[in-house]
């Protein structure tokens, strides 16, 4: 990826497919949601969860924001199906930013995400992520 | 490679730049393999004088544009430039006069920076604010002036909304308070019927690329009118009355005269050609829900749609829409991640600035070119809202 171009493959990729954006299917009955929001710039997501047993059955988003915010969430959606719910809280900024190539001016983007997440994993668990 | 690199762009983003017309690039191409046009137009041997010829016929064809004398245009590498160059060279000249000016803040930023540069000068800036539609009401530039104001700075056309001032009545009111009016008309020249010789106008500013010119060279006018001068801002040379000194480009000039050529062999065909897509382009996507215009509809320049669209982002939208060329806010600060500040200027929310794409037509830009942007402007906004969050739904 040169200069010129802002987005990298996987964010064009993810923005033009993203195959998880959308509601849950009607057929999970224990779901949770959570959003974040930027105040200034309005950018937006929403992430909606279904699990079973501590398990990730299916995860889908909604977002208002730059192509990165929508691969960024596109992408947490597809990483954490099938994993513990757990895992959420393991969730490193830096590894999407660097996969994403998201550029340091829209960090701000990839945090909202991380806040929605953390949320997330405390409508889901009952329990806040350890700091 | 990037999506657009195997598809056909439909370019829509003139107002940021237009295409060389052939004609002008044929003109140019010509001038760069001329035996004699290489040489330094301010040399005078034989060489020199061959090129400076080609430099004062280029002078004369955007003279006859404007309908300006050729000996008040100084050659510049840009709107940019000249409007460096007549702002901080007007002030400064007057400034044991006065030192109080007046502009907007919805100017080009072109504009704007060098107003506050001046501030940190020591200048005092009066900041006039448009209503809602754009448009500077006389009252307010009435009421904004004082006895120490020398100098006025309003665009004509405005980059982004493309909304229209009134520069003959604003010219004439700085006229009769004896105040140095320039404006920034990037633009409009070669687009509209500019008429130098009656307007009230002593500083313009003007660029060859927005008008189907090359980059890199633009033009400003100084009217010939005692008190109406500007000291240089640049130095090392005695070119051009000393006013801009520096080598001139000789087909970079040759380039814009025969653009300006063009522009007044057409003028009357580009401004119906223009108004034609702009409001094809309206009618095809006017009626969508949560779509409103920016901008005044009545004083509009007929090469810039600017909308605002509810539930989308103006960002996604600019990479939904490929390989349609649009801008999200004005070209020169698409990269910033800022919402416009001329939108917000207006009343517009962060947020509704942020929603904002600019479309802008040239003479090169078809109907069918127009359809497509239809096309895929309703399919990008139907993927964007139906990815959006319920509330910016429409």
């Amino acid at each position: 990826m040169d200069d010129t171009e802002p987005y990298n493959p996987l964010v064009r990729q993810y923005f033009v497919n993203p195959a998880h954006a959308g509601d849950l299917p009607g057929e999970y009955s224990e779901t949770s949601s959570a959003e974040a929001s930027e105040s200034e710039a309005g950018a937006r997501v929403r992430l909606l969860l279904a699990a079973r047993d501590g398990q990730i059955l299916a995860m889908r988003f909604r977002a208002w924001g730059c192509p990165h915010l929508i691969a960024a969430a596109e992408a947490v959606c597809e990483r954490y199906a099938g994993e513990p719910v757990e895992s959420l809280a393991r969730f490193e900024p830096q590894e999407l930013m660097q996969k994403l190539a998201v550029p340091v001016e829209k960090s701000g983007r990839i945090l909202l995400l991380e806040d929605a997440l953390r949320s997330l994993y405390g409508s889901a668990t009952g329990r806040q992520v350890d700091q | 490679m990037t999506r657009t690199d195997s598809q056909a762009l439909v370019y829509l983003d003139n107002a940021a730049t237009t295409r060389v017309d052939p004609r002008v690039a044929a003109a140019m191409t010509a001038c760069l393999s001329d035996d004699r046009a290489f040489a330094n137009p301010a040399s005078i041997h034989l060489a020199g004088r061959a090129a400076a010829q080609r430099v004062e016929r280029a002078r004369e064809q955007l003279a006859g544009l404007l309908n300006a004398r050729a000996r008040d245009l100084i050659w510049t590498s840009g709107a940019t430039e000249s409007d460096n160059l007549a702002i901080i060279g007007a002030a400064r000249f007057r400034a044991n006069r006065g030192r109080h000016l007046v502009t907007m803040p919805t100017e080009h930023k072109a504009v704007v920076d060098t107003f506050k540069a001046l501030e940190r000068e020591g200048f005092e800036v009066s900041w006039l604010q448009p209503a809602a539609d754009g448009v500077l009401a006389l009252s307010e530039l009435e009421t904004g002036l004082r006895p120490d104001t020398q100098l006025v700075s309003i665009m004509h056309v405005n980059n982004e909304t493309g909304v229209m001032q009134d520069i003959a009545a604003i010219g004439a009111c700085c006229q009769r308070h004896d105040i140095l009016f320039h404006t920034d008309a990037a633009q409009s020249v070669g687009k509209l019927a500019i008429d130098l010789d009656a307007l009230p106008v002593d500083l313009m500013s003007m660029t060859a690329h927005k008008f189907h010119g090359p980059q890199g060279i633009g033009a400003l006018y100084i009217a010939d009118r005692p008190g109406c001068q500007v000291q240089p801002i640049l130095f090392g040379g005695g070119q051009q009355r000393r006013l801009r000194p520096g080598t001139l480009p000789v087909h970079l000039i040759v380039g814009m005269g025969e653009a300006a050529e063009l522009a007044r062999d057409n003028a009357g065909r580009d401004y119906q050609h223009l108004s034609m897509l702009r409001d094809r382009l309206w009618q095809g996507i006017g009626a969508f829900p949560g779509i409103q215009r920016n901008g005044s509809e009545k004083e509009a320049f007929p090469g810039i749609l600017n909308v605002g669209v509810d539930g989308v982002e103006g960002e996604s939208l600019l990479l939904a829409i490929e390989p349609v060329c649009v801008a999200s806010g004005s070209a020169c600060n698409s990269r910033s991640g800022e919402s416009s500040y001329v939108l917000r200027a207006l009343g517009r929310s962060d947020r509704e600035a942020q929603s904002a794409i600019r479309f802008s037509f040239g003479r090169d830009t078809a109907s069918a070119d127009v359809d497509t942007a239809i096309e895929r402007f309703a399919a990008a906004v139907r993927h964007l809202r139906s990815i959006a969050p319920p509330p910016d739904i429409a």
